[in-house]
C-alpha cells in the first residue's frame, strides 16, 4: 500500500486546501453554487457570528463582498469530479481570487462572514479558494478567529460545515507557516469518526496558536526551518519524516535531497520507505511546478 | 443482506480483472494522444465494427461469452453509474478503459459501447488472436501465446493509473497495493478469474470477472474482530484475509462503513455510535507557494483502508454517547462504493447497494458477582 496512514490531513503540507470525499456526506452535488444570498447592505443587519466571530477584525466591506460573490460565481468545479478543478476552471477562478488577495487582512471579516453562510448549496471550490485567501493573511487576530471557528464547527458537528472544517487546518498551516506535529504515515493510530478527528485537530491547533501567539509567520517559519534542517537526517525516522515534510513546501530541492538520502538507508521498513517516497514525489512535483512558473 | 443492483455496479468494472494487454496505448495512433490509463486506442483494422468482431468470438465460445455477458467488463460503458460519473467528466481519460474498442479521442460508437471490455480487447492484437499459450486449431483460427495474459500485466493498464494532471499520484493503486502485499506472487487471475470446469470436463478460467456481484468474495476479503473498549467504546480491528491488495481497492470513492448500535434487553436501539469510515482521502494541493495564485493538483492525503495482507491491521474506535456495559452492542462493517451524498446524487440506493462484510453482537457485560 502506498500509504498506510491516518494522517492528520490538514497538517500534511502547508497550503494544502483539502476537500474530503471519504468520511462524510459529500460536498454539494453541483458546483454551480449561488453567491452568498445576503447582499452586502442587507447583510449588515443579519450578520451571523458562528462559527466565525469576526467582530474583532474590523468592518465588513461592500466592495470586498462583491469580490467574494465573484469567487462564488467563477470558482466552480463539480465536487464529484475525480480529477478536481480543470485548468480552465482554475484559470477562470484565479481572476476573481487575485482581486481578493490584494485586499490582505482587510478582507477577513467579509470572507469569514461569507463562510458563516456556507451550506450544502455552496460550491466547495469557492470555499476552498476563500480559505486559500485567508491562508495568506499573516494576522494574529485572524488566526485566532479561524482556530476558534474550527473549534466551534467541531463542537456543533453541522455536516453542512464539514466542508469548511476539513480545510481549516490547511488554512491555519498556511497562515502560520507551520503546524503542530503530524502523524507519520506508518503510525498505527486508531481511526475515529470524522468529527472526533477534527476536534483533535482543533485542540492541537489551539495549543499551537497559543504557543506562537506573539510570533509572526516569518518567525515561526524561521524556527521550524532551523529545526527541520537539524532533524532531516535524524536516526529517528518519524522526526526525519516530519522535518522533510516541513521542507517540501518551503525548500523542495532540499527536501528532495533529504528524502533521497533517507531512502538510501539500509533496513528501512517498507511502510517507512513508502512515507519517504511520498515526500520525494511531492518535492519533485513542486520543483517541476516552480520551473513552470518561472519558465 | 443488501444485494447490489447489477445495473449500478459501474465501479466494479475498474476492480475486476483482465482488461487489456500492457501494450503502449498511444503506440499505434500517433503522438498527439493524451496519456490514457487503458488499452485504447487499439490498432483495429480499418472499419472493423467492434460488436461484429466480438460477436465472432461469442458465436463459438458460447460458455465463455455467457459468463462475460452481463459482467462489469461488458457493462464498462453502459453501466448507469458510470454514465452518471462520465457525465461529470466526459474525457478521453475515462474512455480509454470504459470503451477500449473505440478510439478514445472520440465518443465511442454504438458497437464499442455495447462491447465494453470485450473478448477482442484482450484477445486480439492487430489481426492476431492471442491467448495465454499457442494453440493450433486447424480450420478455425490459430492462437498465438502471450504469457502476459496470465499475469498482472494484463490488468495493470486499467487498474493502476495516476490522476491525469498529477503524475505519480495514483487515482487507482491496486497493482501497487498488490505488489506490496505478501501475495505479490499470486496473479490477479487466481482470485478474479478462478478455474472452472466446462461441461466437457475442460478446465479454463472464468470470464465473469465477478467482484461486487459476488458478495461472498467481498466478505472473504477481510477478517474482523470487535470488542468492547472503555465504557463507551467499541474497538474494531480489520485484517486482510482472502485479498491481494488493500481493501476496498479500485475506485477512489470506495470505503468501508463501520456502524454500531447499543440495544436493551428487548432489542430496542438505545444508542447509535457515530459511524467510522475507512477510505482513501484526497485533497487539492496548492503548488508553488511564491506564486500568488498557484495551481492545484489532486493527491491522496490519507488512507485508512484495510492494508494489503502482510502489511498489518487497521484499528478503529466507535464511540457511544454513554456507557454500553449493560447493553448489547450490534456492529456492522459494510462495503460501500461511494458516500451517501454521492449515492443519492447517482440514484443509488445505498442500503441496497452496500455489502455487509461482517456483523456481530456483543452481549452485555455480566454484572460482577458480589461475595456473600
Amino acid at each position: 500500500m502506498k500509504r498506510s496512514v491516518s494522517v492528520l490531513v490538514g497538517c500534511v503540507v502547508a497550503a494544502w486546501s483539502v476537500v474530503a470525499f471519504a468520511d462524510k456526506p459529500a460536498p454539494p452535488l453541483k458546483g454551480k453554487a449561488p453567491p452568498p444570498e445576503v447582499a452586502p447592505e442587507k447583510s449588515k443587519t443579519v450578520e451571523t457570528k458562528s462559527p466565525f466571530d469576526y467582530s474583532e477584525l474590523g468592518k465588513r466591506d461592500a466592495a470586498i463582498e462583491k469580490e467574494i460573490a465573484k469567487v462564488h460565481e467563477r470558482c466552480l468545479s463539480d465536487p464529484m469530479s475525480r480529477e478536481g478543478p480543470t485548468p480552465e476552471e482554475t484559470a477562470k477562478c484565479n481572476v476573481a481570487v487575485s482581486k481578493l488577495l490584494v485586499r490582505g487582512s482587510k478582507a477577513a471579516p467579509s470572507i469569514l462572514a461569507a463562510l458563516n453562510r456556507v451550506d450544502d448549496a455552496s460550491s466547495y471550490y469557492a470555499v476552498n479558494r476563500l480559505l486559500f485567501v485567508v491562508g495568506k493573511m499573516d494576522d494574529k487576530k485572524v488566526r485566532k478567529a479561524v482556530v476558534d471557528g474550527l473549534e466551534t464547527v467541531t463542537k456543533e458537528e453541522k455536516e453542512d460545515l464539514y466542508m469548511i472544517a476539513y480545510q481549516l487546518p490547511g488554512t491555519l498551516e498556511s497562515m502560520l507557516g507551520a503546524a503542530p506535529p503530524v502523524s507519520v504515515p506508518w503510525d498505527d493510530t486508531s481511526v475515529t469518526d470524522h468529527w472526533e478527528e477534527q476536534r483533535n485537530q482543533a485542540e492541537a491547533w489551539g495549543a499551537f496558536i497559543e504557543a506562537n501567539a506573539k510570533k509572526t509567520r516569518a518567525q515561526i517559519v524561521g524556527e521550524h526551518l532551523g529545526k527541520a534542517r537539524k532533524d532531516k537526517a535524524s536516526s529517528d525516522a518519524a522526526a526525519a519524516w516530519r522535518a522533510i515534510n516541513f521542507l517540501v513546501q518551503r525548500s523542495p530541492t532540499e527536501a528532495l535531497a533529504a528524502a533521497n538520502a533517507y531512502l538510501k538507508r539500509d533496513g528501512l521498513e517498507s511502510d517507512v520507505s513508502s512515507g519517504f517516497e511520498m515526500l520525494k514525489n511531492q518535492a519533485e512535483w513542486l520543483i517541476e511546478e516552480r520551473k513552470g512558473h518561472r519558465g | 443482506m443488501p444485494r447490489p443492483s447489477a445495473a449500478l455496479l459501474f465501479f466494479a468494472a475498474l476492480m475486476a480483472a483482465i482488461v487489456g494487454l500492457s501494450v503502449s496505448p498511444a503506440a499505434t495512433l500517433g503522438s498527439d494522444l493524451p496519456e490514457l490509463p487503458g488499452p485504447a486506442p487499439r490498432a483495429r483494422s480499418e472499419g472493423q465494427d467492434p460488436a461484429a468482431a466480438n460477436a465472432a468470438c461469442e458465436a463459438c465460445h458460447e460458455d465463455i461469452a455467457a459468463e462475460w455477458r452481463g459482467s462489469l467488463h461488458q457493462e464498462a460503458w453502459t453501466d448507469p453509474v458510470f454514465q452518471k460519473a462520465y457525465a461529470i467528466e466526459p474525457v478521453a481519460f475515462c474512455r480509454g478503459c470504459h470503451a477500449p474498442e473505440a478510439d478514445a479521442r472520440e465518443a465511442p460508437g454504438a458497437g464499442a459501447q455495447q462491447v465494453g471490455v470485450g473478448c477482442t480487447t484482450c484477445h486480439q492484437q492487430g489481426d492476431t488472436i492471442v491467448g495465454t499459450k499457442d494453440v493450433s486449431l486447424p480450420g478455425v483460427h490459430a492462437v498465438r501465446g502471450d504469457a502476459r495474459l496470465a499475469t498482472k500485466q494484463a490488468c495493470a493498464s486499467c487498474h493502476q493509473f495516476d490522476f491525469p494532471r498529477s503524475k505519480g499520484e495514483p487515482m487507482q493503486d491496486t497493482l501497487a497495493e498488490h505488489a506490496s502485499s505478501s501475495l505479490s506472487d499470486v496473479a490477479c487471475q487466481t482470485c478474479h478469474m478462478p478455474e472452472v470446469v466446462d461441461e466437457d470436463g475442460r478446465r479454463r478460467r472464468s470470464h465473469d470477472f465477478s467482484v461486487i456481484s459476488n458478495p461472498e468474495l467481498i466478505k472473504s476479503a477481510v477478517s474482523v474482530t470487535a470488542a468492547r473498549g472503555q465504557d463507551t467504546e467499541l474497538l474494531v480491528e480489520l485484517e486482510g484475509a482472502r485479498v491481494g491488495h488493500a481493501f476496498p481497492t479500485g475506485d477512489m470513492f470506495r470505503r468501508l462503513e463501520l456502524r454500531a448500535e447499543a440495544l436493551d434487553a428487548e432489542g430496542n436501539v438505545v444508542m447509535t455510535a457515530k459511524p467510522v469510515h475507512l477510505a482513501r482521502r484526497f485533497g487539492d494541493v496548492s503548488g508553488a507557494a511564491e506564486h500568488p495564485v498557484p495551481t492545484t493538483r489532486r493527491v491522496e492525503v490519507a488512507d485508512t483502508r484495510v492494508p494489503p495482507p502482510g502489511r498489518g491491521t487497521r484499528k478503529a474506535v466507535l464511540r457511544f454517547a454513554g456507557s454500553t456495559s449493560r447493553l448489547s452492542v450490534r456492529w456492522v462493517v459494510a462495503y460501500q462504493r461511494m458516500d451517501h451524498a454521492m449515492a443519492a446524487s447517482f440514484s443509488v440506493d445505498q442500503a441496497r447497494d452496500e455489502i455487509v462484510v461482517a456483523r456481530g453482537l456483543i452481549p452485555p457485560t455480566p454484572k460482577p458477582k458480589v461475595s456473600p
